[in-house]
């Protein structure tokens, strides 16, 4: 799940004819659906360059260390996973991997382990082997009363792929990929933000030079969708331990080992094992070039060169695209978007535009914390007492989905069923007045037990969408005697204000993936400051959907759990005011052609665009 | 220099720590970052351990001037594994960046300046050229419509906020109206494509619009500097009679009157410079230039302390070495003038 920023803006999903829409569903995706040529057929061919808008600084490529979809953005080129979804069928294949095998765990009770293929056989489980260098050379039965659980999918066992090398011309091998994994079990080493996921995981065998084998300690839904964020390492770069590694010390302690990682200068200069490798690394300029020993020529992508390029500010990388600095921006503003500055000769002689959506929800998180808005009653009330709909209508040209949940709509977990609340501020008032609010001192500002309803909102000083929609919702509020206080601040204060749960309201967004696990946003234990959980919600019903949900394997089981809680959440809980879902809107330069916009972050494959000049 | 020195590091440090912000939750809540997926209070004590941030102002403030290393892997004196016992500013050591440890802000410094001070110092090349003239041929012309109307212009000129004039200079002559000149960078992107000579004017072309927009507070402000002290001369006894004796006006200003007037000009020098080191953290933020002005900006909105006081500390030695300079060119101006 990424936070994407607060600089929420406005969604399109369906005023342009050529939209792509807010339906994504798994299969072909048509390519250049906004290129103003699009019946023109080109064959792709090598070379040129172009120059992709990063919207902030990437401080370094290394993903464990830095934690940005930014950086995973500019991997996507530069390296490669042992298996990823395809971006089309959404189905996983292998990558650095050629194949892999999956086991159950079965759990005996006398603290035994066996993993292989489990078959239901009445009595007993039978437990095949199936992976190389298994510990059972048989097939072997176990009574059921024996046992003390099955967890299905628990061991992944993959086959590296032997023809691939590192950008320095090193052989990649199994080493590399436990490394990935090794390091969070180092707490030195600062990869904290996913070192509690890969802690599910138990134990890596490096069965071969070729064969790698993970057990999870107990059955997970993401299993293997957490492989898509297994970093991959280069061994002799990074592990003192390594007798390749230039500094190779078999004595070195864990902090020395942890230093070599966490202040290793390949975390920005990053070597790594995609059809491009980076030649140049600033935080605001990346650029990579082909690697011509890249392993899999039919994904080698066309172009030579690849920049990824910072630029402070979307009206500046705007204006830097028109004069031809920038071939491609996935970050056009709602103003941008609709305004003449994409609609005159001065952009369409060259370039073109499009959307595409984009997994995300933009919302306002009410701290339940607060007495003031600890009853739902009032949460309800406030989302009755704004009209979003004209919102997105008047202010956003009629475009947008405003979502009902934290899953993206285009996922097989959203609920589609439950519907935004309508606008009523009748019902606003009435519902104030049943939770106790109510104006009884004649100022217009309902109040209660002498505190007047006043909100305090936090917002991105100088953002204008935030500031205009905060302008509305201001006016609504204060026809049901709300007072709404907008707060613009600095990104680093609300972060901390956020996190120390020192809020009423701001405005915020996620970006979600194809389908997103919800503990970090709801569960109880996240509840703590500084947690994903900014509303404070605790509520053990929804504690043991996510606990049943962690555990279900069957998607179509887990997805009627999400839309279950989605509901309840929605309707009962109300711990956010949902704004708009937010497609991106992209400005292209008409050279480039090849695009294909996919449900898949970030949308798009750079190696799959070619130039036509 | 050096208490004045000490006072703007102790200033620049107790500012930071009033900013609200804290580095180690950017370090795990970046704007773009995944959500925390578990326990993350370990990596961030750790992080605080490892820069210092859980520990008394004071110490940190000291391990930053040096020249004693207070980290954990600092001096055994202080506590430290006795791995790194020396560094901080004393020992030229500006500390790593919180959020890239690999890299020295000495050396990001370093390699920063040779975008920042050459811009500068075409700035105040420019600045001067045009200024020294105008105000003298304001002098000449001294009460007549060019006069007045330099005056009015330079006036507006001055008043003119960097950050517009900038972004007016972009919309001018980039792609929205003229076209003529690149808006962002110090390269085009396929510059490396370009020969030795086309790479040189690419550069140039890049330059244009910053060193402008960094050049015109300047030259406002040091041409009418320039107009008053020649005014000033110009009513002296000796210039009088330099007039009697029956020479031109044009030799009587630039002979007599211009090498006395020219020592307060000069003297700007220590005032403009740092300015346009200052300016240049809004000149490489708008053009999008990586030079020391656009890393302080990156060190302030990531909480970075290190890389703020770097850049500080950087901009205050520039600028006391500004005023040595200044105070040297005095003296050699004006002979009557000698330091003890």
């Amino acid at each position: 799940m990424l936070k994407t920023s607060t600089l929420a803006l406005i969604a399109l999903f369906l005023a342009l004819p050529a939209t792509v829409g807010d339906e994504v569903e798994p299969g072909p995706v048509e390519k250049d659906v906004f290129h103003p040529d699009r019946g023109k057929e080109f064959e792709p061919g090598r070379g040129g360059s172009v120059t992709v808008f990063l919207p902030t600084s990437v401080r370094m490529l290394a993903l464990p260390l830095s934690n940005s979809s930014y950086a995973r953005n500019i991997l996507h080129e530069v390296h490669e996973l042992l298996v990823a979804p395809d971006w089309e069928t959404w189905e996983f294949k292998g990558v650095l991997a050629h194949r892999w095998d999956t086991e159950d765990s079965l759990i005996l009770k006398d603290g035994g382990r066996l993993f292989g293929k489990v078959v239901d056989e009445g009595e007993n489980w039978s437990v095949t082997p199936i992976s190389p260098e298994h510990p059972l050379d048989a097939p072997r039965m176990v009574k059921k009363t024996d046992a003390e659980s099955l967890e299905r999918g628990t061991v992944f066992t993959f086959h590296l792929r032997k023809d691939v090398k590192w950008h320095d011309g090193h052989p990649f091998d199994a080493g590399d990929v436990v490394l990935g994994w090794e390091i969070y079990n180092n707490p030195e080493i600062q990869c904290d933000s996913f070192r509690s996921s890969f802690q599910k995981i138990e134990r890596v065998e490096r069965i071969d030079d070729y064969t790698v084998r993970f057990h999870y300690s107990r059955q997970y839904h993401k299993a293997l969708d957490l492989f898509r964020s297994l970093i991959c390492l280069p061994s002799h770069l990074y592990n003192l331990l390594d007798p390749d590694h230039a500094d190779y010390d078999p004595e070195a302690d864990e902090r020395a080992v942890a230093r070599a990682v966490n202040e290793n200068p390949h975390n920005s200069n990053w070597v790594g094992l995609g059809p491009y490798r980076i030649t140049s690394a600033d935080p605001m300029l990346y650029v990579a070039e082909r690697f011509e020993d890249y392993f899999d020529p039919e994904n080698a992508g066309w172009v030579d060169r690849i920049r990824w390029r910072h630029i402070r500010g979307w009206e500046t990388a705007l204006e830097a695209l028109k004069n031809g600095e920038l071939d491609f921006s996935a970050w056009l503003s709602t103003d941008m978007y609709m305004g003449a500055g994409t609609s005159d000769a001065n952009f369409t002689d060259d370039f073109y535009k499009g959307t595409y959506a984009y997994g995300s929800v933009n919302f306002t998180p009410w701290n339940t914390r607060r007495s003031h808005l600890s009853d739902p009653r009032v949460r309800r009330a406030l989302a009755h007492a704004f009209d979003m709909e004209a919102y997105r209508d008047q202010q956003c040209g009629g475009l947008g989905v405003i979502s009902t949940g934290t899953q993206a709509t285009f996922s097989p977990a959203y609920n589609r069923a439950v519907l935004p609340l309508e606008y009523d501020q009748g019902k606003a008032v009435d519902l104030l007045a049943e939770a106790g609010w109510y104006d009884r001192d004649g100022d217009d500002i309902v109040d209660k037990d002498g505190v007047p309803l006043e909100i305090e909102y936090l917002t991105i000083a100088g953002h204008k969408g935030d500031r205009e929609f905060t302008e509305l919702l201001k006016k609504s509020y204060r026809k049901v005697g709300v007072d709404l206080m907008v707060t613009p601040l600095d990104h680093p204060t609300i972060i901390q204000r956020l996190k120390e749960r020192d809020f009423d309201a701001c405005s915020t967004s996620w970006g979600l993936p194809l389908e997103s696990n919800q503990e970090q946003l709801w569960h109880t234990k996240n509840d703590q400051p500084g947690r994903g959980n900014y509303s404070g919600v605790r509520d053990p019903r929804i504690d043991a959907w996510i606990e049943q949900a962690d555990r279900e394997i069957d998607p179509q089981k887990r997805y009627a759990i999400w839309k279950e809680m989605q509901r309840y959440l929605y309707e009962e809980v109300q711990p956010y005011l949902y704004r708009n879902t937010v497609p991106r809107r992209f400005a292209m330069s008409k050279k480039i052609r090849g695009f294909q916009a996919f449900g898949i972050s970030p949308g798009y494959s750079i190696r799959r665009w070619f130039l036509t000049d | 220099m050096i208490p004045t020195l000490i006072g703007i590091t102790v200033l620049t440090f107790a500012v930071m720590q009033l900013v609200p912000g804290d580095p180690a939750d950017l370090r795990f809540f970046a704007e773009d970052s995944p959500l925390d997926t578990g326990n993350i209070e370990q990596g961030l004590a750790q992080f605080r351990r490892e820069n210092l941030l859980d520990q008394p102002l004071w110490r940190q403030y000291l391990h930053y001037v040096g020249p004693f290393d207070l980290s954990e892997r600092g001096h055994t004196w202080f506590g430290g594994s006795g791995e790194a016992p020396w560094g901080g500013l004393l020992l030229g050591d500006l500390g790593r960046e919180f959020f890239r440890p690999h890299v020295t802000i000495l050396d990001e410094l370093l390699r920063r300046l040779r975008v920042t001070v050459p811009l500068a110092l075409c700035a105040l090349f420019l600045s001067y050229l045009l200024a020294l003239p105008l105000g003298i041929y304001s002098v000449m012309r001294q009460g007549s419509f060019f006069d007045v109307a330099a005056g009015v212009i330079v006036f507006l000129l001055y008043s003119v906020p960097m950050f517009w004039a900038a972004l007016m200079l972009q919309l001018t002559f980039g792609s929205n109206w003229l076209g003529l000149l690149p808006v962002i960078g110090l390269a085009d992107k396929d510059a490396a494509e370009l020969s030795t000579f086309g790479q040189f004017t690419d550069v140039l072309a890049h330059l244009i619009l910053p060193v402008a927009t960094l050049t015109v507070g300047g030259f406002a402000y040091l041409s009418r500097q320039m107009r008053a002290g020649l005014l000033d001369v110009i009513r002296e006894d000796y210039i009088r009679t330099a007039r009697a004796k029956g020479l031109s006006e044009r030799k009587v200003v630039l002979k007599h009157g211009l090498r006395n007037s020219l020592g307060p000009v000069l003297t700007l020098f220590a005032t403009i410079m740092p300015a346009l080191i200052g300016g240049s953290v809004i000149v490489e933020s708008v053009f999008d230039l990586p030079g020391i002005g656009s890393y302080a900006y990156y060190g302030l909105m990531q909480r970075d302390y290190f890389v703020v006081m770097g850049t500080t500390t950087f901009s205050a030695m520039i600028t006391l070495v500004c005023i040595l300079v200044t105070d040297l060119a005095y003296a050699w101006i004006d002979p009557r003038i000698r330091y003890e």
